[in-house]
């Protein structure tokens, strides 16, 4: 677990973002620079509209940033084929699952390894592997995702992150639509993932439960991002948090 | 406050605002555009109506009475079965023409001496006989005339010994003697006077005047004309003169469509058309003559006889039939016709037969012309023809219900497109806010308020839109209704000459091109008005809380693990996706396939309409016949005296040499050489492939030569009439022939190449003549002794189908009395007679076959070339053929007809109404061909129309149904982008979906197809376009679908 790779797997470098559009400019994410190593679990906290949706889609490959850039392995995202990227490199869990509603759960699984070119006997084979690795029953392969409970969607949704073989995973919300129960199961599996299978795993979360099993928990405020120190989560205004959705 | 904010809420987008205010200025001037060229061509429409005044003539068209239809049994008999008020009584009627001759006497003041008067030859005069001549008859010298205009004063002149009923009265013509006598003058080189009993001039003569016989002696009785018979000559005298200077009455019913005016030959000078009682209309001339104005009254002594007999309308004993004075109401334009002749409005007082073959004229709205032929088909007998002059106003209208029709297409379309562009913006700017209109309830707007909110901003838009769509249609509209206008003017068969499409006088029509303010403003108001009911519906659609809607449950694969991946085997990531997607979900994308079948099959069926209209078009020449026929100046018959090489010949060849007399050709030809001629002429004219002729003789039933089996017929047959030829002294001497007479009351032989085609027989159509197998119309071309009969007679005679009869045929001539000889024909056809004459119907060529006047004592060579060819009884074979009574023309090719116009009017034929050298008129029988024509070609046009719309309709529908498709499909394009699928990837999958739900609705006609492959020519090509164009909608829809932002629907947080 204490091993990490010297250099880190991605890495912000002064990263910034405006939307922008005819009638005004928003700076979503400013000048953030940041490493994330492998083998580690990342919470990024932060109000509603302070950004961290739109860092975690930069980092996801989904957009480019317009200012800095999002460095992966040594290389920016601007130089490499976004498609590719995110096929290999990085993968991305969901608040709300965003399974396909007309696959099912194995279909769902298969998908990525069909986009890199697996026959879909041969998805299969490693879909079926990635839903034992997320702790569901065989069950669910020939299941469609709406006859399936949310803790359930939300593990096929990591079994099928996890079944393009990225080791990044990014996840906005992951609990956010779960119980408690639920959700500290996914926390926990991604937790393993992080320190058992050396993923770089990067939450964007409320949930102030999640800071306290991340490695390193991070605060988004009006765009910028700035580190948090473990002993100052529980200073954070209670009230403030409170407001978040 | 709320306009500022709904104001607002339109210019925050500026883009979309402007979009919708182009679109919808467009719109506006489009349907501004249509409703003004159609605005213009009502008018047009009602410039027409005002201009053509249209007459439906109900023409007699069987056989005629030579005496006239009063004497025409069974004209009268036909005529009073029909129902005039049910043929007047239908909304298209304005006015009925119903005419009436009489006769009005005015007085010693206004005397005139007519032409027309059948007294004209006749005199009363007393005479002194001079000698006697060769002849038997004697000089005379008259000394006063009591009657008549051919003899006045002191003249010579002889006194014929026959009177004019044949008897002789040579012993009472006594030299030196004064007769008082009544005669017919004949004018010669020497008037001669046929004596006549006096009483013979009237219709029911007295007592007194019968006794008087052809010559009265008054030698010794000065005071003559105070006794009873003398003062009977006096009436009688009296009774002449009244009916010699009477003037012919017409009453008429409505007197505008009187030919004379309704073909404007003439028109009113001055005065005004009324059916006030008591007034009348003259000519200028007799207006002139007798000094009379419009206004002045003018006494008319009425006389007619209610049984229609023309002669004798006037007696002493009855008097007059109606006296009054009558009112100058109008001074007509002189017209040879009508010089002498008074009109007037058809008076209660008059009860008369009809006595006119051309016995009603209904005036009607021009519009519903057809409607009423409709109608009155029914009413009247078959032989009733039914003629519409319409001078012109089924022509003028053709390009201005052409432009009506282009309006409202145009006005229909661009209001679809109005409608549809408004509520595609009404969603963008209503539909859209729903959450903000949301809230404002929420927060206590109100629903008044919120809906004003949602739709101010926009009917600011659409006002403005309208003023913009307004102005630039009014720039415009004039101009292109005008040149749509010079565009359409150019129609189907716009050539008149010759046609019946335009009989008797055309009016020239220059319509006024019409638009008018108030239409744009009004139609601009319409779509205005249409903004605010679509944005109003809208608002309260955005306003009603949206149901929740269940989740869909999708059953899942029966089997276990192996059977999750059903469609692993299906090659390609996208196409497994799309097959997937379909099946799946293939109760929701129903609509696809189901519109696109609706949609493909209507195409389908426009295109075999297409082909068959197209086909209609190609064979409508052979299905339409289309003949001519050759008729008098104005049209009135068919059936006058035609020669064959003067007039039939020399219309096929004009450098014919025929001479105009009844031998045919340098020497008398035998029957063969006048059919080879006839035929040679057919063969080399460009324009006519042949002449359909007709000869009326008349018949004599013999009898039954054999049955139909073979069996013997009637018993003890004659061979030939017997026909008494010796002809009475006074037969002879008068110039009369009883035979001759006899002859013309028997029944009507017709002679004719044709029982179905010639327009005598126009309607005969061929199933109504039963046919003997192996017998058709076509027989009717060769010289063959075949006879189509009347069903009545067979059945009266016990006569069946393949029994040959004998006929005695008869033919009145000039030159040598009557022409008698029996043949035996073969019974072929019958047709239904109904209430026709019992006519026969014979080939004509049998006329150049037959041998007439085998009894006459003349002879011929049976080959004239060859003088040494043996002598046969009889005339040349050609003789009877010399004439012919009516003639039909089969164009050689009808689909050139104008080809055949010119030829004609080269020739100088005349036209109905238009005199020319040559004084024969020509009729093209063109109108079915024309409305046939025009029919298909406006479906034809219509249909045209109909594909490309479709066409684009199959574009739209394609991409609204593929839109609103793959719009709820967003959030897995956006997955399938973020796990790193490649656009084209994506696009493939959605489109192949799309695709797939397109050809298995596309199935069915390719079903159809199979089955009929012969309809894939006609529909082939626009069936594929309707599959590139809905393809094209797929491929925008699937398009728009890159355009949705991708993140947001990714991280949206439920």
């Amino acid at each position: 677990m204490d091993q990490k790779s010297p250099e880190p797997i991605l890495k912000l470098d002064n990263v910034s973002y405006q939307y922008s559009n005819n009638y005004q400019s928003v700076d979503a994410v400013k000048g953030v620079s940041v490493d994330f190593h492998e083998g580690k679990m990342y919470a990024i906290i932060g109000k509603s509209g302070s950004g961290k949706s739109t860092l975690l889609s930069l980092m996801a490959g989904l957009a480019l940033p317009t200012g800095g850039q999002v460095i992966y392995r040594g290389t920016p995202t601007d130089a490499v084929n976004l498609d590719a990227y995110r096929r290999k490199n990085v993968t991305v869990v969901y608040q709300s699952f965003n399974l396909f509603p007309l696959m099912t759960c194995l279909e769902n699984v298969c998908f990525p390894l069909e986009l890199l070119g697996k026959t879909p006997r041969e998805a299969a084979v490693i879909a079926k592997e990635q839903i034992t690795h997320v702790n569901l029953p065989d069950t669910v392969y020939r299941r469609f995702p709406n006859m399936i409970s949310g803790g359930e969607k939300q593990r096929v949704a990591i079994a099928r992150a996890l079944a393009s073989g990225a080791k990044i995973i990014l996840a906005d919300e992951p609990t956010g639509n779960l119980d408690v129960a639920n959700g500290e199961k996914i926390v926990e599996l991604l937790w393993h993932l992080a320190h058992d299978d050396n993923y770089l795993v990067i939450i964007v979360t409320h949930d102030m439960g999640i800071t306290r099993v991340a490695d390193e928990v991070m605060q988004m405020t009006d765009g910028y991002l700035k580190p948090l120190i473990m002993d100052e989560i529980p200073a954070i205004d209670a009230l403030e948090m409170s407001k978040l959705p | 406050m709320i306009f500022k904010h709904s104001w607002n809420s339109i210019i925050r987008s500026p883009g979309k605002t402007f979009l919708f205010l182009i679109l919808l200025t467009a719109s506006i001037v489009f349907v501004n555009l249509g409703s003004s060229m159609n605005y213009s061509a009502n008018r047009m429409l009602d410039q027409a109506n005002e201009h053509f005044n249209t007459v439906v003539a109900f023409k007699y068209g069987d056989l005629h009475n030579p005496d006239g239809a009063w004497a025409d049994e069974n004209f009268q008999k036909n005529i009073s079965a029909i129902d005039f008020s049910a043929i007047t009584n239908h909304p298209a009627v304005i006015a009925v023409d119903q005419e009436r001759t009489i006769s009005a006497y005015a007085g010693e003041d206004s005397k005139v001496w007519q032409n027309s008067s059948p007294f004209k030859d006749y005199v009363i005069v007393t005479l002194r006989l001079l000698s006697e001549q060769d002849d038997g008859s004697w000089t005379a010298l008259t000394y006063d005339t009591i009657f008549g205009r051919k003899v006045t004063g002191t003249v010579f002149l002889k006194v014929s010994p026959f009177s004019s009923s044949g008897v002789d009265i040579s012993d009472q013509l006594l030299p030196d003697r004064t007769f008082l006598l009544a005669a017919y003058a004949q004018s010669s080189s020497a008037m001669t006077l046929i004596p006549l009993k006096p009483a013979e001039l009237v219709q029911d003569p007295s007592d007194t005047l019968q006794g008087i016989g052809e010559l009265t002696d008054i030698t010794d009785s000065s005071d003559y004309f105070e006794s009873e018979q003398g003062k009977a000559w006096l009436e009688l005298a009296e009774a002449l003169h009244i009916i010699d200077t009477s003037f012919q009455v017409i009453a008429s019913s409505d007197i505008q469509s009187m030919i004379p005016f309704h073909m404007k030959q003439t028109w009113l000078q001055s005065g005004t058309f009324t059916q006030q009682p008591g007034t009348c209309y003259i000519s200028e001339r007799l207006a002139g003559l007798l000094e009379l104005q419009v206004g002045d009254s003018w006494p008319l002594a009425y006389h007619y006889d209610p049984e229609g007999n023309p002669a004798y309308t006037y007696a002493s004993e009855t008097g007059f039939s109606h006296e009054e004075d009558c009112e100058i109401a109008g001074i007509f334009q002189i017209t040879s016709d009508l010089t002498y002749t008074i009109l007037i409005p058809y008076p209660d007082w008059l009860e008369k037969k009809p006595d006119n073959y051309d016995f009603l004229r209904v005036r009607v709205d021009n519009a519903q012309v057809e409607e009423h032929l409709r109608h009155v088909d029914a009413l009247v007998p078959e032989m009733v023809e039914l003629q519409v002059e319409d001078q012109g106003y089924s022509n003028a209208v053709i390009p201005i219900l052409k432009l009506r029709e282009r309006s409202l297409y145009m006005t229909v379309a661009s209001a679809a497109a109005g409608v549809a562009v408004i509520s595609l913006f009404a969603y963008l700017f209503i539909v859209r806010q729903r959450e903000t209109a949301d809230v404002m309830m929420k927060l206590g707007t109100g629903r008044a308020r919120t809906i004003s909110y949602l739709i101010i901003g926009i009917l600011i838009v659409a006002i403005l839109a309208g003023l913009a769509g307004t102005y630039f249609a009014s720039l415009v509209d004039s101009k292109l209704t005008e040149a749509v206008w010079s565009v359409l003017q150019d129609g189907i068969m716009q050539d008149l000459r010759f046609s019946e499409r335009a009989l008797g006088l055309q009016v020239e029509f220059a319509p006024e091109l019409v638009t008018a303010d108030w239409v744009r403003w009004l139609t601009t108001g319409l779509v205005v008005s249409l903004v605010f009911v679509i944005t109003l519906v809208t608002s309260f659609i955005a306003l009603k809380k949206p149901k929740r809607r269940k989740a869909k449950a999708i059953i899942a694969p029966k089997s276990e693990s192996g059977r999750a991946m059903t469609f692993a085997r299906v090659p390609g990531l996208s196409l497994r996706f799309a097959l997937r997607s379909i099946l799946r979900n293939f109760s929701r994308s129903l609509i696809v396939p189901l519109t696109v079948a609706l949609l493909a099959a209507f195409i389908l069926i426009i295109g075999v309409s297409v082909a068959d209209q197209q086909q209609a078009a190609e064979t409508i020449y052979d299905r339409v016949p289309t003949t001519a026929y050759l008729t008098t100046i104005l049209g009135r018959h068919r059936q006058f005296p035609i020669q064959l090489q003067s007039d039939v010949f020399r219309m096929l060849d004009n450098t014919f040499q025929g001479r105009q007399t009844r031998m045919m050709f340098q020497y008398p030809a035998t029957g063969e050489q006048v059919r080879a001629a006839r035929v040679e002429l057919e063969d080399a004219n460009p324009v006519i492939k042949e002449f359909l002729l007709t000869r009326y003789m008349h018949y004599e039933y013999m009898g039954l030569v054999t049955h139909a089996d073979g069996s013997a017929g009637t018993p003890d047959l004659l061979e030939r009439p017997v026909v008494d030829r010796e002809k009475s002294a006074i037969e002879a001497q008068l110039g009369f022939s009883f035979l001759e007479q006899q002859v013309k009351r028997m029944p009507i032989l017709a002679l004719t190449d044709s029982v179905t085609r010639t327009s005598e027989a126009i309607k005969f159509r061929e199933s109504q003549v039963q046919w003997l197998q192996g017998y058709s119309d076509e027989n009717f071309l060769n010289p063959e002794y075949i006879v189509v009969l009347p069903d009545r007679f067979m059945s009266e005679q016990a006569l069946e189908l393949g029994d040959v009869i004998r006929l005695a045929v008869y033919e009145p001539d000039e030159n040598f009395g009557v022409l008698v000889e029996a043949f035996d024909f073969k019974i072929v056809g019958s047709y239904f007679q109904g209430s026709r004459s019992p006519v026969f119907y014979v080939p004509w060529n049998l006329l150049t076959e037959v041998r007439m006047g085998t009894d006459l004592g003349r002879t011929v060579r049976l080959n004239p070339e060859d003088p040494d060819s043996p002598k046969v009884a009889g005339l040349p074979y050609e003789y009877v053929a010399a004439s012919v009574d009516s003639a039909t023309i089969i164009p050689e090719n009808p689909r050139d007809l104008d080809g055949l116009r010119n030829y004609l009017e080269e020739s100088d034929y005349s036209q109905i109404g238009i005199i020319r050298s040559n004084r024969l008129a020509v009729v093209i029988e063109d109108k079915a061909l024309a409305d046939g024509l025009l029919s298909i070609r406006q479906h034809l046009s219509f249909l045209g129309l109909i594909i490309p719309i479709m066409l684009l309709l199959s574009g739209l529908i394609g991409f609204i149904l593929s839109y609103l498709l793959t719009r709820n499909r967003l959030p897995e394009f956006a997955v399938m982008r973020s796990l790193g699928s490649k656009k084209t990837q994506v696009y493939l999958a959605f489109f192949l979906e799309q695709f797939f739900l397109l050809l298995i609705g596309f199935l069915p006609v390719v079903v159809v197809l199979l089955a009929r492959p012969d309809w894939l020519p006609a529909v082939g090509r626009n069936l594929v376009l309707f599959l590139a164009m809905y393809t094209l909608g797929i491929v925008i829809a699937i398009a728009l679908m890159g355009r949705s932002k991708v993140l947001d629907i990714l991280f949206t947080k439920e």
